[in-house]
């Protein structure tokens, strides 16, 4: 299968205390498209740095990332911002959904970024949210419906570009077990339907079960858990 | 409109209309848009009346100043004569009169004051002077000298309030610039009428006949000879025609060339009264600074998830960049529409009474002209101002990197 992530070498380090901190040493990795992978390890280990960097949303140090083809290394910025709105789609751990737009225009947001006209987008992201089981909520605000309804709208908001790779940062973190656990459903859900590449951080073992493929990042090193 | 604006715009007008939800944001907005619609407001309003007035003394010194003036004192009488019977059969000109001027002392009782005396033909110069409408008991000089008992002279009513005189009055005028075996020639006159232009130049000034004057003065001579063209617009072409026509000592000046000290005052007045006013403008400039900072604090996360999702630094700059003009810009479209509204309804169908003008300027209301190029360079500079302002916000925006800023959400 193609490889849709592809990194050779990275490594990022931050000052901390007057002190050099190694948080990615000398990392390689490959992704394949429609994996399903979990990257796992104590809090400060470097998971988000590591799923930043991938995101094009942070620089590494030294080393070299190809997505979908693409070296993102040393892209411009403004290369950065359309390669993400192609190519990315993040899931953060709280929702970010923007409070003046209804969750139909937060979901529609990245296909109107990328130049989608405001009715098809919204079109779009209805039948996203039809998907996502929240259609329903597509005209209220953020701060009128649930935190578990917030998140699977995010997940659209991701999705709607149809990304070569979803990263998610702790998705489940905000939300109770049994709203964690329908969202890891719909991440297999979607995973199955859409052969959609995951890349997702965690620190607990039992999300990262779902996964097909589980990593460790320790000390700056990652590791397959096997 | 391109596909990425319409998003910008979609952005910047929910961005725009959620401000009110936080009242400081809220507070400073409302007072740039105050702002920027009392300084264009005032401004457009302060530059179409001065327009007025200055149409308004353009109108009563043309009404009181020749077209062309042909300085002759210094020329023979033979050349005088000549140019006069040239000019009067000249096709160029509708009236050719000869006139004498002269700084005398003029004085009634104890009180004196020096002024310019004209001495003119009355009937033939009231094809050059309409100094009726200005008269206060309708009554000009009298052409035929066999008519009248004394000399008689017309006053501006700020030389006659100066020497206390009145209409029927005598006064006395001493040329002293004349003196001769230590005695300066003198001449007793009634005064026929009172004139009141309100310009300054005129209402200082006296007319008398021109057989009186040069009586006074014992010279047969002209010191000027004033014409009135029979097409206006023709008079720079007739100007330079008839500078090239009379020897070169002999100067032709228009009545624009005669009042050029008056008019360059106004015109300084008109650009400093648009500079102080620009200063409401800057205040509301640095309103808006203030109110789009504030919000770009209170939205810096999310301008950091915008960017995640692919909105390009430059978008983030327009983003704000538009923000600043759609509150800027609204309080300019307000000020300029509510002005253009309000003065022309002025100018064309006067309503807005001047207390106390009827007396003083001979005007009921307040005179307007809506000028089409100070309206654009207004516009053009609070655009300026507004774009100025809004840099600063729209610059820190695109330096927003998106980590950075989601994590101030956190």
């Amino acid at each position: 299968m193609e490889t849709i992530i592809a990194v050779n070498q990275l490594c990022k380090s931050y000052l901390s205390g007057g002190q050099s901190l190694r948080v990615l040493d000398h990392i390689d990795l490959q992704v394949r498209r429609g994996d399903f992978i979990s990257l796992m390890g104590p809090s400060g280990s470097g998971k988000s740095t590591f799923l930043n960097i991938i995101g094009t949303m942070d620089a590494p140090d030294s080393g070299e990332i190809v997505i979908a083809g693409q070296n993102v290394t040393r892209m411009p910025e403004t290369q950065l911002a359309l390669f993400r709105q192609k190519h990315i789609g993040f899931v953060f751990q709280f929702h970010y959904l923007l409070p003046e737009f209804t969750i139909e225009e937060n979901v529609a947001m990245p296909l109107m970024i990328g130049g989608t006209r405001r009715p098809e987008a919204l079109k779009t992201a209805r039948e996203i949210l039809d998907y996502l089981g929240v259609a329903d909520r597509g005209h209220h605000y953020p701060a009128e419906i649930s935190g578990g309804e917030k998140q699977r709208a995010v997940v659209g908001r991701a999705l709607i570009n149809r990304p070569d790779i979803l990263l998610a940062d702790e998705p489940t973190g905000n939300l109770d077990k049994k709203s964690g656990q329908r969202m890891l459903e719909l991440f297999k859900k979607i995973q199955k339907d859409f052969s959609q590449t995951f890349f997702l951080v965690t620190h607990d073992e039992h999300i990262a079960a779902i996964a097909d493929i589980n990593y460790q990042l320790d000390n700056g090193k990652l590791s397959k858990i096997i | 409109m391109n596909k990425q604006k319409s998003y910008i715009n979609f952005i910047v007008k929910r961005y725009f209309a959620s401000r009110k939800k936080v009242k400081m944001i809220s507070t400073t907005s409302v007072i740039t848009i105050i702002g920027t619609f009392l300084g264009t407001f005032a401004i457009i309003a302060a530059l179409s009346v001065m327009n007025g007035f200055r149409d308004m003394v353009f109108q009563r010194t043309r009404n009181m100043s020749p077209a062309l003036t042909f300085y002759v004192k210094n020329t023979p009488e033979e050349t005088q004569d000549n140019l006069l019977k040239e000019l009067r059969e000249s096709p160029d000109f509708s009236v050719a009169t000869p006139t004498l001027e002269r700084k005398m002392l003029i004085s009634a009782g104890k009180y004196q004051q020096l002024a310019f005396i004209k001495g003119i033909r009355p009937e033939e110069y009231e094809g050059i002077m309409n100094i009726r409408p200005y008269l206060q008991e309708k009554q000009a000089l009298t052409d035929d000298l066999a008519q009248t008992l004394f000399p008689e002279i017309l006053l501006g009513l700020s030389l006659a309030n100066r020497i206390g005189v009145s209409v029927g009055d005598t006064v006395t005028l001493v040329s002293l610039l004349d003196i001769r075996n230590y005695t300066a020639p003198s001449i007793r006159c009634v005064v026929r009428d009172l004139f009141n232009v309100t310009v300054f130049d005129y209402d200082y000034r006296a007319y008398m006949h021109l057989l009186d004057m040069q009586y006074l003065l014992d010279e047969p001579a002209y010191h000027q000879i004033e014409t009135e063209l029979v097409r206006e617009k023709m008079l720079p072409l007739v100007q330079k025609d008839w500078q090239s026509r009379v020897p070169e000592s002999l100067r032709v000046a228009n009545w624009w060339e005669e009042h050029l000290e008056l008019f360059s005052a106004m015109q300084i007045e008109k650009i400093a009264t648009f500079l102080v006013l620009c200063l409401v403008i800057l205040l509301a400039g640095f309103n808006l600074i203030a109110s789009l900072v504030m919000l770009l604090l209170e939205k810096k996360w999310e301008i950091g998830i915008l960017q995640s999702m692919g909105c390009a630094s430059r978008d983030a700059y327009r983003i704000y960049f538009r923000l600043g003009w759609y509150t800027g810009g609204l309080g300019m479209m307000l000020g300029l529409i509510s002005a253009l509204l309000l003065l022309l309804i002025q100018q064309y169908f006067p309503f807005f009474v001047m207390p106390g003008a009827e007396d003083v300027y001979i005007f009921r209301y307040v005179p307007v002209i809506v000028n089409f190029w100070d309206v654009l360079f207004t516009v053009l500079v609070v655009s300026l101002l507004i774009s100025l302002a809004s840099l600063l916000p729209a610059r820190r925006a695109a330096r927003i990197r998106p980590l950075e800023a989601i994590r101030t959400k956190q």
